[in-house]
């Protein structure tokens, strides 16, 4: 009952910190986690990632307009709007706002999450291999456009993680005969190279490194601004919610996407610069951000399939505990897993909140004195973490130094974003293995 | 004075390699080869923790690559056990290539047989003369071969589709992509009546489950999901330890804990002498490649 208890305040904790630090994304905050995660069980590292990135989100706009820092791109719409907000004095109103914006829109895909995961699991067709390709190409497809970078430039990227993730002894351990695959018959290639050095070092180090001598004169950021009388907007707040709703299933971009769109969308209900309509777009982003957070554990939960970087580090680690979708017979007193998943998302988003309106001003002034010091931190907990990885499986140098070399080629070509390099990475094996079984179906 | 000397020296040597090869410190290495997500690494774990209940100072690691850990066998100076599997041994040029011999082979601690069995939560599934049938087994082996003659025995048709493991088979099951399956799993469900199983490789009829080589005239080697255990040089060289380890793993495998648990995952050990077992898991990674 205790782990239950140690997880729900570690990842909240955890995320509160990572969205108010500017360059802690998702993804490090997964790989600083992994410690704690390499000694939860597969259920309770679900778990720890929905709060944890939860409460990210939720603290991340509190970040982007009081730091004016972008640590992710659904951030972007709290960004936009930050010059209004400082100007008029809307800050706090804002974080309420945002706060209350979070906790609506987590109530209604935790609502869904349980019914939907049934209906999935229910519906045979979803657990075919056509669907799992269907998937796959989906996430291929989004790749290729994913607008960060050039077309081509992301069929390269794409095309050399799939290659990345053939690297190694292919299928050691089950009862086929290994593949192999560049290993140039040096044994400690056997391994191939690991997901917390990819995610690691192409997306995590250069974010972090991006902001670490980052300063802010906190001064120029009043915070002691009273509450301003503005209705809460509601309608902004579920059409956001909504929309992330849907938004969190499209693979790699779908939080990013959901944020942003629901930004795009309550521009044409409200379009004019005045408080009202400041406070829409920016509660329907933040309540789009939060609920798409929820529906991308729906392909996790069902498939087994992770859509966005941050859920492919915990698929990684709950993969070498034994994790098979739907296969979870796990309980804590008397409770199963979706229950437990519920009243963590429940009781995390009232952390958040509490947290967040109440000590505002204290951590922003601590974490803006020492943020400096606390990146650095950050990258030793992230070395630290690959070199535990590393000793799991006796091959620390090998861990090191492959996180060593990634992360250099990160912070190097910091302008390319890595993201199709990760999703290709990530989806060839599973994209090789249904290739396979679907030559057997119609071969 | 001189040849006195060289004499108590020599005796000096000789006792201490022979007191070094009977002392020894219950320390020892268990890393798993298989992948984590199977039965193999699950029973493997359950040895772990029990050795440590007997005093045993553990590096438990699932390293989950068994080329890694074949490497490791050839080179770690201490004490190394690594749980095997017959399929490793199907070819030499195979990267997880180790034949076990009586000097590194510490015997089987799980055997579980294959089962022909049909959609799981239809007891009443059954198989009818001239139809074609999707069948899931573990990619990889000859499976084929027996089901193409099993299939011709009993006038149907199977579709074999391989799959990376048992769990991909299972959800394959689940969404109707298959109509049968031929693995290790179903003789617990079998047996609470969830699920029909027909055929397996057993070695006598169980639950009205019928033998394979009761139907089939060819001198087949049927493939079971067998685990053991090979130590490295470290370990088997020291005879002490090893001769400590055997006894311990051979406790623990008698514990009925560790028979339910067998039981619940279908499994058993056969109840054959070393050398037999040693010549059975031989047996199988042949069969692995000349069906």
């Amino acid at each position: 009952m205790i782990e239950i208890f140690v997880t729900l305040l570690t990842a909240t904790f955890f995320g509160l910190f990572a969205g108010l630090m500017p360059g802690i994304g998702s993804s490090a905050l997964m790989l600083t986690s992994l410690p704690v995660l390499f000694l939860l069980p597969p259920e309770l590292c679900i778990i720890f990632y929905a709060m944890a990135v939860q409460s990210a989100q939720f603290s991340g706009s509190v970040s982007a307009i009081n730091f004016g820092m972008l640590g992710e791109l659904t951030s972007y719409p709290a960004l936009a709007e930050r010059q209004y907000i400082l100007k008029n004095n809307l800050q706090q109103t804002a974080l309420k706002f945002t706060a209350i914006g979070s906790i609506l829109s987590c109530i209604i895909p935790i609502l869904m999450l349980y019914p939907l995961l049934n209906w999935f699991q229910q519906h045979s067709l979803i657990l075919r291999t056509e669907f799992t390709l269907l998937v796959m190409l989906s996430i291929l497809g989004f790749c290729v456009l994913y607008k960060s970078n050039t077309k081509t430039l992301n069929v390269l990227l794409v095309s050399m993680g799939i290659l990345i993730s053939q690297i190694g002894l292919q299928n050691p351990g089950t009862e086929s005969e290994p593949r192999e695959f560049l290993t140039f018959d040096l044994p400690f290639m056997y391994q191939g190279i690991p997901m917390i050095v990819v995610i690691g070092g192409l997306i995590a180090m250069p974010l972090i490194v991006k902001y670490i001598n980052w300063k802010q004169d906190l001064g120029n950021v009043p915070m002691n601004v009273p509450l301003q009388k503005i209705n809460f907007p509601l309608l902004s707040s579920i059409r956001g919610g909504l929309l992330g709703l849907f938004t969190g299933l499209i693979p790699a971009v779908g939080t990013v996407l959901g944020s942003n769109l629901a930004w795009k969308i309550e521009k044409i209900f409200f379009p004019r610069d005045d408080h009202r309509s400041v406070m829409a777009r920016l509660t329907s982003a933040e309540s789009a951000n939060n609920g798409s957070q929820i529906t991308v554990l729906v392909p996790l939960l069902v498939l087994g399939i992770a859509i966005v970087p941050s859920e492919m580090i915990l698929l990684s680690v709950i993969k070498t505990k034994s994790w098979m979708p739907g296969e979870s017979t796990w309980a804590m007193a008397g409770l199963d897993f979706y229950q437990w998943l519920i009243i963590g998302l429940v009781v995390s988003s009232l952390i958040c909140y509490a947290v967040c309106y109440t000590f505002i001003k204290l951590i922003s002034g601590w974490l803006g004195r020492n943020l400096n010091l606390i990146n650095k931190i950050c990258v030793l907990i992230m070395a630290a973490a690959v070199l535990y990885a590393g000793s799991m499986v006796e091959a620390r140098i090998f861990f090191i130094s492959t996180f060593l070399i990634f992360s250099a080629v990160g912070i190097y070509f910091k302008r390319v974003d890595f993201i199709p390099l990760v999703a290709g990475y990530f989806i060839g094996d599973i994209l090789y293995e249904t290739i396979e079984v679907l030559t057997f179906l119609y071969g | 004075m001189k040849k006195m000397t060289l004499i108590l020296a020599t005796i000096a040597i000789m006792l201490s390699t022979v007191a070094s090869s009977f002392s020894f410190e219950k320390k020892l290495s268990l890393y798993v080869g298989s992948s984590s997500g199977g039965q193999l690494a699950a029973f493997q774990t359950i040895i772990s923790k029990e050795l440590e209940n007997r005093g045993w100072d553990m590096d438990f690691k699932i390293i989950s690559n068994c080329g890694q850990v074949n490497e490791m066998l050839k080179t770690m100076d201490k004490p190394l056990l690594a749980g095997w599997f017959p399929a490793y041994n199907t070819s030499e040029d195979n990267k997880c290539f180790n034949q076990p011999t009586m000097k590194n082979f510490l015997g089987i601690y799980l055997s579980s047989p294959r089962l022909v069995c049909g959609p799981m939560g239809k007891p009443e599934f059954k198989i009818v003369k001239g139809n074609t049938y999707a069948i899931g087994v573990n990619r990889g082996q000859s499976h084929e071969i027996i089901l193409t003659d099993l299939a011709k025995e009993i006038g149907i048709t199977f579709k074999v589709i391989e799959y990376k493991n048992s769990g991909f088979i299972k959800r394959a099951m689940q969404a109707k992509e298959i109509d049968m399956w031929y693995t290790t799993g179903g003789l617990l469900e079998h047996q609470n009546g969830t699920q029909k199983c027909f055929y397996g490789t057993l070695l006598e009829e169980k639950d009205r489950i019928i033998p394979l080589s009761d139907l089939l005239s060819k001198p087949y080697v049927y493939t079971l999901g067998t685990g053991y255990f090979i130590s490295n040089e470290a370990l088997y060289k020291n005879k002490a330890l090893k001769k400590e380890l055997e006894k311990d793993i051979n406790e623990i495998i008698a514990l009925d804990s560790y028979k339910e648990s067998l039981r619940a995952g279908g499994a058993f050990i056969p109840n054959i002498s070393k050398e037999e077992q040693l010549d059975f898991v031989n047996a199988n990674a042949l069969a692995y490649v000349t069906q």
